[in-house]
């Protein structure tokens, strides 16, 4: 079926644009139509974004447009993240999305739960790519926040403001057209980098269950009863 | 007018029994009523051991209003606490005092439900938190939004800390002197204002000071940094 993909933006766009012009690239075909930033939402400027609920929106608007032959799926980087997923989380049409450095937390400021507590009953597939270090949830995020079984996550050296041209970048870039193409299909193939030896560091109990054969793994312990009970893991920062 | 106070155990009940029976004989008269953890919660609901919170706070509700219209102080520690400030949002509650909020389980990830509502609770509340806590100690108020009604004042203890005994010695008196008086002492919600932790933090807060827009840390915290999620500490003051 021929797709339409959504591409947006954070508060900082269009100071981003070489994520968006490098997903058109590597996206766009007969088949496949991306639509840019732009053509869904009004200009704004970085002090003042358009709010929460304008996105959505805006997006809306946009997504009702498209016609009912074609599947429709949504990239977002940063603030443009948490609008996908929000947005996908109430319209069934959204397939799979795609997000580029979630925002879980503004640096130096305190926990706001609007900005990530969907993401635990999410159902909509969706690949979450972040940076090792970003200031706005790094590889340690998985011991804070509770993600739905059907979000993936995949982590690379760098920050918030990777650029799509460094190698880290280049190497998530790489990440997205086959996950749009299918490989939302197979969500359970999220648990490849899981960190073992942390899970079972955290929890001797579970490292004991594992050393004595009553429990295979800790990832299978993850999957099992781990993810219900909040447990903290992680996931492994992959070479570029 | 007359006054009814609800005590409240956590998931160790009845590990604070003796504190209870203290606070009672403390705050107990011909027109107040100290009402237990067991009388609260009778056995038989279900609702006397650990968990099930949203049914504790519909028991405690519920009991509240069989009050009639009376001035409602609540006490609860833990679990209780937390029971009592999801009641509060459902029935007129006069003030509450939390000892040893559960923010957070130690080794699991966060859960909203447990705090989200501390942001937009208009109870007068004090939170009297351990300084070793280990469901939230003196980093709470860096992690999580605490609306302008509640006032954090850290204390000596860890989670499991009794009340009655010699390290949780400051606690009751705290307790017995905000429901005699402090609750209706508005703007002592951030008594002990760490400000060089404040200014340390956010360099831009000093400038604005510098330009005459804020008399303070604390004054542009008032202002605008809580609306804007920024971190604060209060300072710990050993008894």
């Amino acid at each position: 079926m021929p797709r339409t993909i959504f591409y947006s933006g954070g508060d900082s766009y269009p100071g981003e644009q070489d994520w968006e012009e490098a997903l058109g690239r590597l996206l766009e075909s007969d088949d496949v139509r991306f639509v840019r930033h732009p053509e869904v939402h009004r200009p704004w400027t970085v002090s003042s974004p358009a709010s929460i609920e304008e996105r959505l929106g805006m997006i809306a608007d946009a997504v009702g447009r498209v016609g009912d032959d074609r599947e429709v799926f949504l990239i977002g980087r940063s603030s443009g993240a948490r609008i996908a997923t929000l947005f996908a989380a109430r319209n069934p049409r959204v397939v799979a999305v795609a997000c580029l450095f979630y925002p879980f937390r503004m640096p130096g400021m305190r926990i706001e739960p609007g900005r990530f507590i969907h993401l635990a009953k999410l159902e909509t597939p969706t690949l979450i790519l972040q940076g090792a270090s970003d200031e706005y949830g790094g590889n340690e995020l998985t011991e804070d926040y509770e993600l739905s079984e059907v979000i993936r996550l995949r982590f690379v050296p760098g920050d918030h403001h990777m650029r799509a041209d460094s190698p880290a970048g280049r190497h998530l870039l790489k990440l997205i057209p086959p996950y749009i193409a299918g490989g939302w299909r197979d969500a359970g193939q999220n648990m490849a980098g899981f960190d073992e030896h942390l899970y079972l560091w955290a929890y001797p109990g579970i490292a004991e269950a594992v050393a004595n054969g009553r429990c295979p793994s800790g990832a299978q312990h993850f999957q099992a009863a781990g993810r219900r009970e909040g447990r903290k893991y992680r996931m492994r920062v992959e070479p570029v | 007018m007359a006054r009814t106070i609800f005590f409240a155990g956590g998931d160790s009940y009845p590990a604070d029994r003796l504190a209870e029976t203290r606070l009672r004989k403390a705050l107990e008269g011909p027109d107040s009523a100290f009402l237990t953890h067991g009388e609260v919660f009778t056995s038989g609901t279900g609702t006397a051991g650990p968990g099930k919170i949203d049914q504790k706070a519909k028991v405690l509700e519920q009991a509240i209003r069989n009050r009639g219209t009376q001035e409602i102080f609540l006490i609860g520690r833990s679990a209780g606490a937390r029971a009592m400030t999801l009641a509060a949002q459902r029935c007129t509650v006069t003030a509450i005092v939390c000892v040893f909020y559960p923010f957070r389980q130690p080794q699991r990830q966060l859960e909203p439900k447990r705090f989200a509502h501390l942001r937009t609770l208009a109870t007068p509340t004090l939170l009297l938190q351990g300084v070793d806590d280990e469901y939230g100690g003196p980093e709470i108020t860096e992690n999580y939004q605490l609306s302008e009604s509640i006032r954090v004042k850290l204390v000596a203890g860890h989670h499991r800390t009794k009340i009655a005994e010699p390290e949780g010695a400051d606690i009751a008196p705290l307790i017995v002197d905000f429901i005699e008086r402090g609750w209706r002492e508005t703007g002592r919600e951030l008594e002990g204002f760490d400000e060089g932790f404040y200014l340390g933090m956010y360099p831009d807060v000093g400038e604005a000071i510098g330009e005459g827009l804020y008399a303070s840390g604390e004054d542009h915290f008032r202002k605008v940094g809580r609306k804007e999620c920024r971190m604060y500490r209060v300072r710990y003051e050993e008894q």
